[in-house]
């Protein structure tokens, strides 16, 4: 009994431990963006107040966004508003940044998850095929797709698909996501597909699988070859362990040494990468996005990066760092379940 | 008695070697009797176990005069004939206990595993916690549901070994079964082998580099060097007589607990082919100009078959002591 209280007491400290870790990694991360877009030879105060303003203009709004204060005084107080959710406005959209980030992030959302599964159980059951069968002509297919993956760049690879099935075809829309606008589709959780789904009509389902399938089909075809090519060396290198051998010698079917001896063994790595990409994700959406005009956290990132909105930046930096260092708190408690030495050592 | 497992000609190719890895091996075991392969790392005695159980790559190249296993032809049996071979009549234990269970899974499930492809599960459940108790195991059945690495090396080729005779195979092929055991696990294990073996009448194939493992168990000595079978014969006669420079190499290098020190044999040189003469030519002290230009053959010299040109010689003065 005492025992049990124990474990869930050491549980209860190391997820505090990382809950602290991952707050002192996110206040880093924002304190060295608050210093760098403090130092950049930009002035925001300049561009707020456009290009026809004259010098005295200018100075007030210096003093209206609080710029003219010293720098320690404005660290205190962009932390503390940052501790009540205020991450400031946005000078473009002269929105509150945090309302424009709730809109813009359901249209990742809805990119990142769509071709993350997509590749995630492609890569992993290609990867599987491709050391289960080492020999014959799909290998060529599974090489061929790993060198572009890896070679093709991800801006060229959506060109060329807008050009031949958007241009050349027309199957699909240039850029553009889910468009509401008429449809009457209630605007639930701002991602198209989803959306359609709760309406259940069809011919709408379809039309948002549509502006779905090139940005997804872009970040699917550069992301797979990671995947697949890791999944594939570390089940080939698990099939050489002496243990396959053994599980041989006793008779035992090479399906189930492959799938339920070595495969365990072989997804850490692969596990590593997938949380990795995830991890990354937000900040891999941006070309995509960019390409495809659509409208999401990466196209919304880009135009701020690009006209230096100060306010929008930090909070971009802020929640990719937070999204990074969960995915990773998230992927490390994954390990144990492979590996039994890890689950004991708890 | 006809024999269980006849080999002839066993020659098995690496890709890429200049050099076959097992060269024209030849050898017979009764059922219920037990032959030692001993020679050096590289020697190729691991690959002769493989070889016979067809466990290597496919890219490697196993020819052979006969193959024979029970009346079939292992060469030319078809994929799901082998495992059925290897799940119900060939078993095998190897060198590394740990390298040799997957640290993911369970011992009990590894071992289930293997009565299940002999499709003896669950009606062998027994019998299985029977040997495990039997090797040493002791709660065998609160011992299945841990994972290897709560277990010892000793412990694992015990369970090893158990997993091994629980289908009553009527071969076991055991690759350096505790070389990777210290010395009195080592003695224990052995003797367990030897005693399962007779109770089961199994046949033992036992692959080992240390010949004093080997004296304790088999009756018949086959001495490997570069692949080629340099002397072979019943043990006894091999140690009291010993006719090829190798063999009495070996011999010499068994550390001894009184006397002075044994000499080593020198370091296996590296790369030097020898075509056409003795394998041993380029590290054997007695070699003249005919071992380096003509393979001796084989021939029975006081109950042992050597291949060696100076057999009477070496024999009359020993060359390592």
């Amino acid at each position: 009994m005492t025992d049990r209280r124990e474990r869930t007491g050491s549980r209860l400290l190391r997820l505090l431990t990382s809950l602290a870790w991952i707050l002192l990694v996110v206040w880093v991360a924002v304190s060295v963006t608050f210093v760098l877009s403090r130092i950049v030879p930009a002035d925001p105060a300049r561009l707020a107040a456009g290009l026809d303003a004259g010098p005295e203009q200018v100075a007030e709004v210096r003093a209206e966004m609080g710029l003219d204060q010293p720098l320690a005084v404005q660290y205190g107080r962009y932390l503390g508003d940052l501790l009540t959710g205020d991450l400031g406005r946005s000078l473009q959209t002269r929105q509150p940044v945090i309302d424009d980030l709730l809109t813009a992030l359901p249209a990742s959302l809805e990119l990142i998850l769509a071709s993350y599964l997509i590749y995630a159980v492609i890569g992993i059951l290609a990867g599987i095929a491709w050391a289960y069968w080492p020999r014959g002509p799909h290998t060529l297919l599974l090489r061929f797709g790993a060198v572009i993956g890896v070679a093709v760049p991800v801006f060229w690879v959506g060109l060329v698909l807008q050009v031949v099935f958007a241009g050349k075809l027309q199957w699909f829309p240039v850029a553009g996501n889910f468009d509401y606008e008429g449809t009457g589709v209630p605007k639930v959780t701002g991602m198209g597909l989803v959306d359609t789904a709760l309406t259940g009509q069809l011919p709408l389902i379809g039309e948002a699988l549509r502006t779905l399938t090139l940005p997804v089909a872009t970040l699917v075809v550069t992301h797979l070859a990671v995947t697949m090519t890791l999944m594939r060396s570390s089940l080939e290198e698990q099939l050489k362990r002496p243990y396959v051998r053994t599980a041989r010698a006793r008779g035992v079917k090479e399906r189930r040494i492959v799938f339920v001896d070595a495969l365990r063994n072989s997804l850490n790595p692969v596990v590593t990468m997938l949380g990795l990409q995830l991890g990354w994700s937000l900040g891999g959406v941006v070309i995509v996005e960019v390409i495809f005009s659509w409208p999401g956290f990466g196209r919304y990132a880009y135009q701020a990066f690009s006209a230096f909105d100060y306010n929008a930046i930090m909070a971009i930096t802020l929640l990719s760092t937070v999204v990074f260092v969960t995915v990773n708190a998230l992927v490390g408690m994954i390990y144990p379940m492979l590996d039994p030495r890890l689950k004991e050592a708890r | 008695m006809s024999p269980i497992l006849s080999v002839r000609g066993l020659t098995v190719c690496y890709p890429n070697a200049d050099q076959p890895a097992v060269d024209d091996v030849g050898f017979d075991l009764a059922p219920g009797a037990t032959i030692a392969v001993v020679g050096e790392s590289g020697s190729g005695k691991s690959t002769v176990a493989l070889a016979l159980s067809r466990l290597l790559n496919p890219a490697v190249s196993i020819r052979a005069d006969a193959l024979t296993f029970e009346g079939h032809d292992l060469l030319g049996l078809p994929r799901e004939a082998l495992r059925r071979l290897r799940a119900r009549r060939i078993a095998m234990i190897f060198q590394s206990p740990f390298g040799s269970w997957n640290p993911s899974r369970t011992i009990g499930a590894q071992l289930v595993d293997g009565l299940r492809a002999a499709g003896l599960w669950p009606e062998r459940r027994q019998r299985l916690l029977e040997l495990l108790k039997r090797v040493g195991i002791d709660d065998p059945e609160r011992r299945l549901g841990d994972y290897p690495h709560r277990f010892s090396g000793g412990m694992l080729q015990r369970a090893m070994i158990a997993g091994a005779l629980v289908t009553e195979p009527s071969l076991l092929i055991a690759d350096e079964p505790t070389s990777a055991l210290d010395a009195t696990v080592q003695a224990e294990i052995l003797e367990i082998l030897d005693e399962l073996r007779k109770e089961q009448n199994l046949a033992l194939m036992l692959i080992s580099h240390d010949l004093g493992v080997v004296a304790r168990v088999a009756q018949h000595t086959l001495v490997l060097y570069r692949g080629r079978v340099v002397e072979s014969g019943p043990t006894a006669a091999l140690y009291r007589h010993a006719g090829h420079p190798y063999t009495q190499g070996l011999l010499a290098a068994v550390p001894r607990l009184e006397g002075p020190r044994k000499t080593p044999l020198p370091a296996m040189p590296q790369g030097t082919a020898t075509i056409g003469g003795c394998v041993f030519a380029s590290r054997c002290p007695r070699a003249e100009e005919l071992c380096r230009t003509s393979a001796p053959p084989a021939r029975r010299l006081n109950g042992t078959d050597v291949a060696c040109h100076f057999a009477e010689d070496v024999r009359r003065e020993p060359i390592w002591r």
